[in-house]
Order: structure tokens, then sequence, then C-alpha cells
């Protein structure tokens, strides 16, 4: 295992020459059909996360800027979807579970559907909820009996593996980074803690590969981001058997590197807590995206 | 008689698009006009109008007239789609509409008066002209200015900790209605093969003169792309005066929209009004330019060349997503504007941003040491979130204060440099760390050179992979 001096690791910004992996897990077990209430609404688990999961590859299309040649996103990042339940599945298209380049998924949602999105208005000064054409690329399901978490992080593994070997100068890219989008029951095989150790051991010169947890419940009272230890999970989290699982699901999230932290500081006003892990409890992953390094990029604090 | 407006007058306030056919129209009726004067010259009852080359001068004219009014209806439908589509083109659309009413309007009354003396046609023709000239006004002075459209990341005023409601259960995108079944049209990610690899193609724009790179005389500009890239991929853009006495260097925001044009247009509206200070509203005012422009080179050069290069390689036209994000996204630049007086040898800078001016002057034995930079002075002072120009219509009244200004005399054998980012935060490092790598850029020459040194220290990883501008000017 190489080791770092903290300040040289995740330095790196994606581009053309330094392209970055993106992987995200989706629980599709029957445990996501649990009701949740939002707003006057009710959804379910599953719905919700597949939501999340959405929101994520909007985000990072969004985040990536677009290339004044072809008039495309720019060819910045890869990205793979894996479902998960009785077996796992690549969710995004029948490529066998390749990672499908960020510019040809923008170009190619299965459709798209009207969404409530918040925007600030100017004349009103105020946050309104306007209805816009999203695209989406993953449908709900929730069906299996079983939840093989532990595969599905194994897999992530292999992908991650072989990604990173099928190109040298992925070796000096920004790590690839996992995001798991679960209820946190795990009845599969194996031992997803341990599957998701092996995830985090694998590494390129920028540093390790980053896992990141969203825990979805359909306790949704409470909610928690970026912990800094299990204590305070087991404060806010009060159903014993969530309690668990979001502890596993904390044990198994990387830390969140200094350099995303700090941008968190830029983009908010507000620090992160010292090794504040990258576990996000019934909240929205899509900041997670926003905390990359995605080149110099307007900040909206100057124009307050 | 009716006459034409001068066309050219419509320049600035309508569509590009439209303007030909406003054109055409107006050239048709001027000819209609010469040709009634030709042709009827003051008795109405002559027979020269029954010979061909009498009939000749009318029947173009209204071959032209026709046909110019056709197309100019099929632009104002096809203007009118995209307006529809993109609400923040409708006001100049509309404007172009408004004035090809009022041109029309002048046809008729032009076409009325020479074929028949009908009262109707020509009042129809008058009431259209005023009508149309009545929307115009109204666009021009009532109609919106700017476009509500950017989500700022959090509330005006918020600070400290998490705002508690950015997390809430789930911030994210909510379904109108959600339909587990809905499926949408399934399109695998197939990967299209363009007919011709554009690879194979030179690099778009390389001609245009927003992406031009400057070649001065005395001063001496490197550049070097992140990646090795072309450097038709750079971000940064530099703009000299002729005789070197106004420098601009800006260095586009890669996270935003086509940063290299407004970078250029920055650099140019520096030259054509620089400034001692700056407030909001003179801010306001001296972006008005560049903005336009950028907005206009979008629409009409970018967008344009996109689609005409996808047609030759067989792939889709430039997606309205992109097209639409492109817009409201918007560029941005860092600045730094430097204007030289030569006959007292002072200078004055403007600055908004991380890109910085370094001062060298030599000590007794010759060797030249830096003075100081601007704006920055440290080489932990640098971010990925400098304050930024922007080509969008966002509150510029909170950027004004961001700006820095200096002045300065220097003395024979200064030498100043304007460097990018990356390679002023390793100018500073370099200083801070007693380090002498930096002393042979004052006297740089060789591009090879400057580019040898920047692969070294990306390699080595002190200077970051970022877009690296360097402008020398010895003095």
């Amino acid at each position: 295992m190489a080791t770092w001096e903290p300040e040289d690791s995740y330095r790196k910004s994606w581009n053309r020459q330094h392209r970055g992996l993106l992987i995200f897990l989706l629980d599709q077990s029957g445990s996501m059909r649990q009701p949740v209430q939002i707003g006057n609404r009710q959804y379910t688990n599953g719905e919700m996360a597949t939501l999340a999961l959405n929101d994520l590859i909007v985000s990072v299309i969004n985040n990536t800027p677009i290339d004044s040649q072809t008039g495309r996103l720019k060819d910045y990042c890869d990205l793979l979807v894996l479902g998960y339940g009785n077996q796992v599945t690549p969710l995004l298209d029948n490529r066998q579970g390749a990672p499908a380049s960020i510019k040809d998924l923008a170009e190619n949602p299965i459709g798209r559907r009207p969404v409530l999105v918040e925007k600030y208005d100017r004349v009103q000064g105020k946050k309104v909820q306007v209805q816009e054409m999203q695209p989406f690329w993953i449908n709900y399901t929730a069906d299996s009996t079983k939840t093989e978490m532990a595969k599905a992080l194994q897999r992530a593994y292999r992908v991650v593996q072989d990604w990173l070997q099928a190109d040298l100068r992925r070796r000096q890219s920004f790590p690839p980074i996992v995001i798991n989008i679960t209820d946190g029951a795990h009845n599969g095989e194996g031992d997803p803690i341990e599957a998701a150790k092996s995830i985090r051991r694998l590494y390129t010169d920028d540093g390790h590969v980053l896992l990141f947890s969203c825990h979805l419940t359909s306790n949704s009272t409470s909610h928690l981001v970026f912990p800094r230890d299990a204590q305070v999970i087991s404060r806010n989290v009060s159903n014993a058997d969530e309690r668990e699982w979001a502890v596993n699901l904390f044990e198994m999230s990387s830390e969140i590197p200094a350099t995303m932290a700090k941008r968190a500081r830029e983009s908010f006003n507000a620090g992160l807590p010292d090794g504040a892990r990258g576990f996000i409890y019934n909240a929205n992953p899509a900041d997670l995206i926003d905390f990359l390094s995605w080149g110099t990029r307007p900040s909206q604090n100057f124009e307050r | 008689m009716a006459q034409p407006p001068a066309a050219s007058t419509s320049g600035n306030t309508t569509n590009v698009a439209l303007n030909v056919p406003i054109l055409c129209v107006a050239i048709g009726v001027a000819l209609a006009v010469a040709a009634e004067h030709l042709t009827s010259p003051p008795a109405s009852s002559t027979p020269a109008t029954n010979s061909f080359f009498g009939q000749f001068p009318h029947v173009a004219s209204f071959a032209i007239v026709l046909i110019t009014a056709a197309y100019a209806l099929f632009e104002l439908i096809r203007q009118g789609r995209m307006a529809w589509q993109q609400p923040a083109l409708a006001p100049g659309i509309c404007r172009s509409a408004s004035f090809a009413a009022f041109l029309l309007g002048l046809i008729s009354v032009a076409v009325s008066d020479t074929r028949s003396q009908s009262l109707l046609s020509t009042s129809l023709g008058i009431g259209l002209c005023v009508l149309a000239l009545i929307g115009f006004l109204a666009i021009t002075f009532l109609g919106p200015t700017e476009m509500v459209n950017q989500k700022p990341m959090h509330d005006p005023g918020q600070v400290g900790p998490y705002p508690a409601d950015y997390f809430r259960p789930y911030s994210g995108s909510l379904p109108v209605t959600y339909d587990p079944d809905m499926s949408g049209v399934e399109a695998p990610l197939a990967q299209r093969k363009p007919r011709i690899d554009p690879s194979t193609l030179p690099p778009l724009f390389e001609t245009d003169p927003l992406y031009s790179i400057p070649r001065p005389k005395v001063a001496r500009s490197f550049s070097m792309v992140k990646g090795n890239d072309n450097p038709i991929a750079s971000d940064d853009a530099c703009v000299i005066s002729d005789d070197e006495t106004y420098f601009a260097l800006c260095d586009g925001a890669s996270g935003s929209s086509l940063p290299r044009p407004w970078a250029t247009l920055l650099g140019q509206q520096w030259l054509k009004w620089p400034f001692q200070e700056i407030d909001a509203e003179t801010l306001a005012l001296w972006l008005q330019e560049p903005r336009e422009r950028w907005h206009r080179w979008i629409q009409e050069t970018w967008k344009w060349k996109i689609d005409e290069r996808n047609q030759l390689i067989g792939e889709k036209p430039l997606s309205a997503d992109v097209f639409r994000r492109t817009l409201q996204t918007g560029a941005s630049s860092t600045f730094l504007g430097l204007l030289l007086n030569r006959e007292n040898n002072s200078w004055h800078a403007a600055a908004i941003g991380d890109t910085c001016l370094f001062i060298f002057r030599g000590d007794r034995s010759g060797t030249l040491r830096p003075r100081f930079s601007f704006p920055l002075d440290s080489s932990a002072g640098f971010s990925d979130r400098p304050p930024l120009l922007t080509s969008n219509g966002n509150n510029v009244s909170t950027l004004a204060p961001y700006f820095r200004f200096k002045s300065g005399h220097w003395r024979r054998g200064d030498v100043l440099l304007m460097a990018t980012d990356a390679l002023a935060q390793w100018l500073l490092s370099q200083f801070e760390q007693q380090q002498t790598t930096w002393n042979i850029l004052p006297s740089l020459t060789d591009p090879r050179r400057f580019a040898e040194l920047v692969e070294k220290e990306r390699q080595s990883g002190h200077m970051v992979d970022d877009d690296t501008t360097l402008v020398v000017i010895p003095l």
C-alpha cells in the first residue's frame, strides 16, 4: 500500500488526459419498497434512491464543461451504474458493464420527465419551485428478495482495477469514486465491510479510491451529512436496525479528502469537521459531485 | 414616395440572420422606386413600360421583393420557433420581426403607390408601419433586460455552518408524477461512427479573431495548454495594442462555457476603454459590449460552425440542451489590464481574480529581483473559486469591490511579467522558498525553453497542470 503526504493527494483535476471514473451502486432489493412521505406525496425508498441516482448523473453532466470544438461535453470521465438485488446488473446499457463516457451518456437518456426543482428567482428574491423536463437514465425497480451489497462492491473493485489498467495515464488521475446508494440492509453473501475496505485500498498516484455512502431510509424525520464519528449516528438514528446499518455504512465510507473539504468550505462558507466521512443519511448526495475538482468556476459568493 | 431606411442602422438592434432578408427587401424597394422613376418619368402615360426593357426593372424588383419577403417570412417562423425554445433570445428576435414588419409596410406603400392608386392598400401599409414602429419601440424600451435563471449556491446572507435547510431530507428534484412504468424512448448508448474522423480535420475557430494570438514586437508572450493540448484548447487570452502600451491577460474559467472568446472580448474592451478605477455602475456599462458580443458570437458564429462541422462529419447538430446550457451558465474569466505611459515612465494596472503582474528590477550587481506582485502576493492566496467577470447579467454591483488597482513608475531595465494563475502561484512559491529556477523568465525569448520549464515543473508537481500564459514586457 502506497503512502502519501496528506497535502499531496487528491489534488488532480479531471481533464481529457487525466480522466476520472465514477461508479454508482444502487440498491434494488425488496426492502427499498418502504414508503417515504415527502410533502403531501408518498414515494418509496427505492424511488427516492433512483431519483438521487438520476440527480447524481445530472449533476455530473452539469459540472462537465462544454467543448468549444465539438459542441458536446468534454470527455472528462467515465460512469458506470450497477444495480444490486438478487444479482449485480449494469444499469446503463447492454455493454456488459463497461463504464460509459459522460459525453455519450449525456446525449442518451432513456427519457425525460417533468420534475420540480428549486430555483432562485431574482425578481421575487426567493427560491421558487419550477417544473422542468429532466433527463433520466435509470428506472425504478425493487423486486429482489436478496441484497447482494458485498457482490456489488466486489464487482466495482474489478471494474476499477480493469479501468486503471486499461490506460497508463489513468494512474495519474484523481482516484475513482464509488457512491453506494442503499437502505443499508444487507442479506447477501460475503461481508460488505471487507469488500469496501479492499476497494478503498486501490489507488492512483493521486490517492486511494474514494467510497461514499448514501443511506436512504423510510425514517425521514432525521438526516445527517458528513459525520465525523459513529457516536453522532447513534445520537441521530433512533431505530435500532437502522442505526446498525448506518454505522456499518459509515465504517465503509472514506474520509472526505482535505481538498474536497476546502471546496465545500468555499462553496458554502462552512467547514466540514476534520475527519468527516463521505456518509450521507437521508439527504441528496449530488452535493458530493460539486465538491470534486471541476476546474476554475465562478463562485456565487462573489455575487451576493 | 416612401424612402427605404438605410438597412445598416438595424445592425445594433437586430439579429444578423434577419438582417439579410431585411437588407434584400430594402434593396428590392429601392429598385422598385428607381424603376418607377426610370420607367415613368413625370408623365404617367408614356408607353415606356410596354417595352421589355422598360418592364424589366419592374419585374426584377418585384421578383426580388417577393422572394425576399418569402424568405423573411420563413426566417421569421424559424426564429420564432427558436425564440419559443430560447426565451432569452425572444426580445432580440421580436425587435427584428417588428423591424421587418416595418419594412414590409413600407414595401406595400411603395408598391401600391406605383401600381394602383388604391387608398386602402396605402393606408394599410402605413398602418402596418406605425404598428411595427410602436412594437419596436415598446420592446426596446419596455422589454425585459435581464434573464432570471441563475441559482445561487444558497440564500443570500447565509453564513456560518451548513445552512440548516440545505440538506433537507431530500433536497433533489422530485417528479411531478412518478410513473414507475415510464420507460421513455430506448436509446442505447450505441457508439455512433462519424463519416469522417473529426481529429483529421483542422480545429475550428483557428482563424476566428476571438481566438487570435498576439504577436508583439517588443514584448514576448508564451503559452502552454493544460495537458499539452492543442493551443486552440487554451482558455487564456492575451490582447496587446499595436503600440504595446495596453496589455490585457485574461484567464477564462475552465469550468464555465466557452471562456476563451469571453476572455478575448474583455481584453479588447480594456484596449477600448481602460479605467483608473471602477464603480458598479461603470462596470455594468463596461461589461455591456463584451456581454452582447459574446452572446452574439455563441448564437451566430459558434452554433453555426458546430452545426456545419457536425453535418460534414455526419454527426447530429448541436443539441438544444448544450446550447441552452451554454447561454444559461455563460462564460467567466479573470482579468488583468495593464496600461503603460511611455512619456512619464508610469504604469497602471487593474485586476480581478488571480492573474498576476510581477515587477522585476536589477539590483546593484545587475541581477533582476522581484519587487512585488499584484493582486496576489502569496502562493497560498490561490483557489479554484476566484472572483471572475461573468458574461451573464448577474449582480455586477457586488463584483466591483473585488477589483484591485495599482500604479507605479518604472526605470529603464525593469521587466514586467504578466502570468496566469498556475505560473503566478509557482513564481510566488519560488520566491517564498528562495529558489532561482524562475530567473530565466524575465529574459526568456525562446518558446521551447518556456515549454521545457513548464513541462518539467508540471511533471515534478511544483506547477499546477493548467493553461499557463506568460507575457514578458522589457522596459
